[in-house]
């Protein structure tokens, strides 16, 4: 493969492009699905394919084959491509410069998820939806365990060539209740599961059984519960919503292509400016700090090099409150007149790298749990996401959580609501921000299907978060009829 | 591109190595697609890709394996696994029926000479046309594009199907300096049918019309609603409303309202496979034809969608909606909504005070059971005021259920226009609704 990989690099050198790389993408996924403690679907997928990216005389050009017979010819259209670009080019595309790179990397695993007994899987998931089902208002319950092993290869013609091994297993439980006509659900770990790059150990850590009956107790309690009050409310997001809290109004928005404008058509924009890093933008309060690491043991945005052969690391975005930084590709950063940060990544063999998230995580506070309860005199703990919904500009968010547990006079009272609902302003709430709990409340959630550019890419990305207390917030929403 | 003679090819292969009854389906896709940002093309890719999926079903159960490495090793090694991986199944609860003594469907829509009409250069030249119009203090930001897809699905009975089709898409945001944007988006099968510049010029106008816009607070309005933000609402309408499956788990908006007035009575919702303004796909994934069904007639919800299993449930007929073998309920690809006597200009006219909202920007359900959506105006929300578009309004989010919506329309437009949906078009009107609840707004107050 190299050998062949190298001979179509040399023949894009001879075309005289400014750079290009070839990408071999090899990915097998194994998908199971139950739903009433019956197998629903259970399908083994594999993609493989090549994609060339070229930039010759400063313009883009991609193309890309399933067929390796069809290299060279993919080659010759991605120049093709790239000329045709030129017809309409403003600003010839530049790189920030990097190493050249050998290397592999695998993600460490104990346990390959693809040689445990497919039996075992599917009895992990049957027998946690019994122990959910045990509660007569549990009318349904559905499993699900994803695993993915992706073998790439990245070259360059800047004499950079990475092999990577790269592993993902993950999935969850969730339970239906209904009661008068109302169903309500919740989930473990967190609504659509919890997945990270790791072998079969990181479904055995999850401990499905163990949280199968309190969660279908739960549903039980949710669908017979009140609806959430409205109004403005002193509140604890659980690390749960947190990841998508961080996700949508902080992770999207420091992307730096999308700050400079290329998703506006589709994804949007971001409120975020490039001038914020000098003028030391208040994104939060001094409780807000937020990195970007690609490191993290197990988190789902993990990896070694990222597709423009950066090697993974972490930096910081948010300090204090005060934005640092963006997450940005060779393309984007040399704007800064920095180096990449390394997160251009794309969705398989077919598509472009773009900037995408990695583990983007708040750090932890010094709180316990009980001390951010104890700062609110009637509040909420809100926990699971539901529904997700922000502008595109990332300003106005809106989201919806499986539960609401009841605050009051400083300590949890064990009432909960169903339906909650609760919205802001992206900066307003950052800096409604007034404690973080510590490393002891510290979780990882990995969110596998974030939705970014044309042709649609997914990403597998993770949010690591404390659960966290804001004041003020707006629960609900006026007469949703 | 691929042949019908290639992917029944690859059909037989498959189904003459297997004793277990197999069905197989195939997806071909090509795409080229140049993207624009800052008036600049700055992403411009091609992909090609075949994948093969064998679905095969024994002692009530269904062995699923896909993989796009098409030799004929490689494919008969997925069959392999397929068998292997079947024996290790539980066994299920349904026996699936076998689709046998069907005639063959095939509709081969190609188009060739798109990929003349508009290659890689023909974009860019096109673009640039388009974009050299703006004025210095706008930009524009979108993404055309060529798409060739085949869908063929097989079994071991023989029978065939077989659906190509070629469409170019364009999607174009004009926007000032200052913010303001307008926005189209279209989809043709047929050059003609496309004019690049004048599709730009309505997304320039509109941006226009949106410069220095007013901060008004969200309350009820009286909205008149474009095509465009109409088909977002009417999308998910046909996927919480009117799935067999989220009626069966009692997750849907209309559970157990099949026969009764769930909307108002000036509301015809179809789904409708032989349109010529939705998607030329006959059959569904489990290779059943699909029927067209009377959705909403007068309000009243007559029939909803369903595949295999969901129809099984309630010993129906499958209305041949399926996304699959998994039991995700039948879902209406083919959403056309009936106009009326209006029109855009008339609604205005007859608003004394309201929005007109151009489209919404990342629509989510809040809450299935109660049919509750979310999302952010975009690209163009108006004030009318007596009758006329006064000016431009800072966008806003409205949280609202299809009930409400579809139960306080008070026009809607005799013109209608296809819209996009999660798979292909939607062909709607624009309609004007009473008391639509806004409850956010878009600016940071500092």
């Amino acid at each position: 493969m190299k050998s062949i990989i190298e001979q179509e690099l040399s023949f894009l050198k001879r075309q005289g492009v400014d750079y290009a790389d070839i990408r071999m993408v090899d990915t097998k996924i194994e998908d199971i699905e139950t739903e009433n403690g019956q197998v629903k679907e259970i399908s083994n997928r594999r993609s493989k394919g090549f994609g060339i990216r070229v930039i010759l005389d400063g313009s883009l050009g991609f193309s890309s084959t399933q067929d390796v017979n069809s290299l060279h010819d993919t080659a010759v259209k991605a120049v093709d491509i790239a000329k045709a670009s030129r017809i309409l080019q403003k600003e010839k595309i530049d790189l920030a410069k990097k190493e050249s790179i050998v290397d592999t990397y695998k993600t460490p695993i104990e346990v390959d998820p693809f040689s445990v007994q497919l039996k075992e899987k599917i009895d992990l998931l049957t027998s946690s939806e019994a122990l959910m089902k045990e509660d007569p208002d549990v009318t349904r319950t559905t499993g699900r365990l994803i695993f993915q092993r992706q073998d790439k290869i990245y070259a360059d013609t800047e004499d950079s060539y990475i092999v990577q091994e790269l592993f993902e297993s993950g999935g969850g439980i969730t339970a239906f209740a209904t009661y008068e006509g109302d169903t309500q659900a919740r989930s473990y770990p967190n609504s659509g599961g919890n997945y990270g790059t790791a072998g079969y150990e990181y479904v055995t850590a999850l401990d499905l059984k163990s949280n199968a009956k309190r969660i279908g107790e739960e549903a039980s309690r949710l669908v017979r519960a009140e609806e959430c009050p409205s109004g403005l409310f002193d509140v604890v997001v659980n690390s749960d919503q947190m990841t998508l809290q961080i996700h949508e109004s902080i992770g999207h928005p420091i992307e730096l292509d999308r700050i400079f404008g290329s998703e506006a058509a589709y994804a949007g924009m971001s409120f975020v400016h490039v001038d914020m890093l000098e003028e030391q933008y208040r994104y939060g309060s001094e409780h807000v700090n937020i990195v970007a690491d690609a490191t993290i043991p197990q988190a789902l945005g993990t990896f070694g090099y990222d597709d423009d052969g950066i090697k993974a690391h972490a930096t910081t975005i948010i300090d204090k409150g005060i934005i640092k930084n963006f997450i940005t590709s060779r393309d984007t950063a040399v704007k800064l007149d920095q180096p990449s940060n390394g997160t251009n990544r794309a969705d398989g063999w077919g598509n472009i790298p773009i900037v995408r998230m990695t583990n983007i995580s708040i750090l932890p506070g010094d709180y316990e749990l009980d001390e951010l309860f104890a700062g609110i005199d009637d509040g909420l703990f809100l926990s699971t996401n539901k529904s997700w919904s922000i502008d595109d500009k990332r300003i106005n968010f809106q989201f919806a959580t499986e539960i609401a547990y009841e605050i009051k006079e400083g300590r949890l009272t064990g009432k909960i609501y169903k339906n909650p609902i609760y919205s802001g302003i992206t900066p307003e709430f950052w800096n409604s921000c007034d404690g973080v709990a510590n490393k002891d409340h510290w979780q990882v959630y990995g969110t596998p299907n974030c939705g970014k550019g044309q042709p649609g890419q997914s990403a597998h990305v993770a949010h690591g978060s404390s659960p966290t207390r804001f004041r003020n917030v707006k629960v609900g929403v006026v007469d949703a009829n | 591109m691929l042949t019908k003679k290639r992917a029944y090819e690859i059909i037989d292969l498959i189904t003459s190595h297997t004793n277990y009854y197999v069905a197989v389906d195939i997806t071909m896709k090509q795409e080229g697609l140049t993207r624009f940002a800052n008036s600049e093309i700055h992403q411009n890719v091609y992909n090609d890709d075949c994948d093969v999926k064998i679905n095969l079903f024994g002692d009530k159960k269904i062995s699923i394996v896909s993989t796009n490495v098409l030799d004929d090793a490689a494919l008969l090694e997925a069959l392999k696994d397929a068998e292997n991986k079947l024996e290790f199944l539980p066994v299920g609860q349904l026996e699936l029926p076998e689709l046998k003594d069907s005639p063959e469907i095939v509709s081969e829509s190609y188009n060739d000479s798109l990929n003349t009409d508009f290659d890689t250069l023909k974009r860019a030249e096109l673009l640039k046309q388009s974009i050299d119009l703006l004025e210095d203090d706008f930009i524009a930001a979108g993404a055309f594009s060529l798409k060739n897809i085949v869908l063929a699905w097989g079994n071991s009975h023989g029978v065939k199907r077989y659906v190509s089709n070629s469409s170019v898409d364009l999607n174009a945001m004009v926007m000032h300096e200052s913010g303001a944007s307008g926005y189209i988006e279209t989809s043709v099968s047929d050059a003609k049918d496309l004019d690049v510049i004048t599709e730009f010029t309505k997304a320039y106008n509109k941006s226009k019309q949106g410069l220095n816009p007013i901060s008004i607070e969200p309350e009820k309005y009286d909205v008149i609603l474009e095509p465009l933000a109409v088909g977002d609402i009417l999308m998910f309408t046909g996927y919480i409303g009117a799935n067999s499956k989220f009626h069966q788990i009692g997750m849907s908006c209309f559970t157990g309202k099949v026969g009764e007035q769930v909307m108002g009575a000036n509301i015809n919702i179809s789904d409708d496979i032989m349109h010529p303004k939705t998607n030329n796909l006959p059959f569904d994934f489990e290779g059943h034809p699909r029927q067209s069904l009377k959705i909403i007639e007068k309000g009243i919800l007559r029939n909803i969608a369903y595949d295999t299993i969901t129809a099984m449930a309630e010993s129906k007929e499958t209305t041949g909606h399926s996304v699959g073998y998994a039991g995700e309920g039948g879902i209406p690809l083919n959403l056309v909504m009936e106009g009326g006597n209006s029109s855009l200009e008339k609604m205005i006219q007859s608003t004394k005070k309201g929005l007109l909202v151009s489209r919404f920007h990342y629509m989510n359900i809040v809450d299935p059971t109660q049919g509750v959506l979310t999302a952010l105006t975009r690209d163009g929300l108006f004030l009318i005021e007596d009758g006329k578009v006064t000016k431009p309004v800072y966008n806003l989010r409205f949280t609202d259920s299809i009930s409400h919506v579809f139960n306080n329309v008070v026009e809607l437009s005799k013109e209608r226009e296809k819209t996009p949906g999660f798979f292909g078009n939607l062909y709607v009107p624009a309609i004007k609704v009473k008391d639509f609840s806004f409850t956010g707004k878009t600016q940071i107050e500092s």
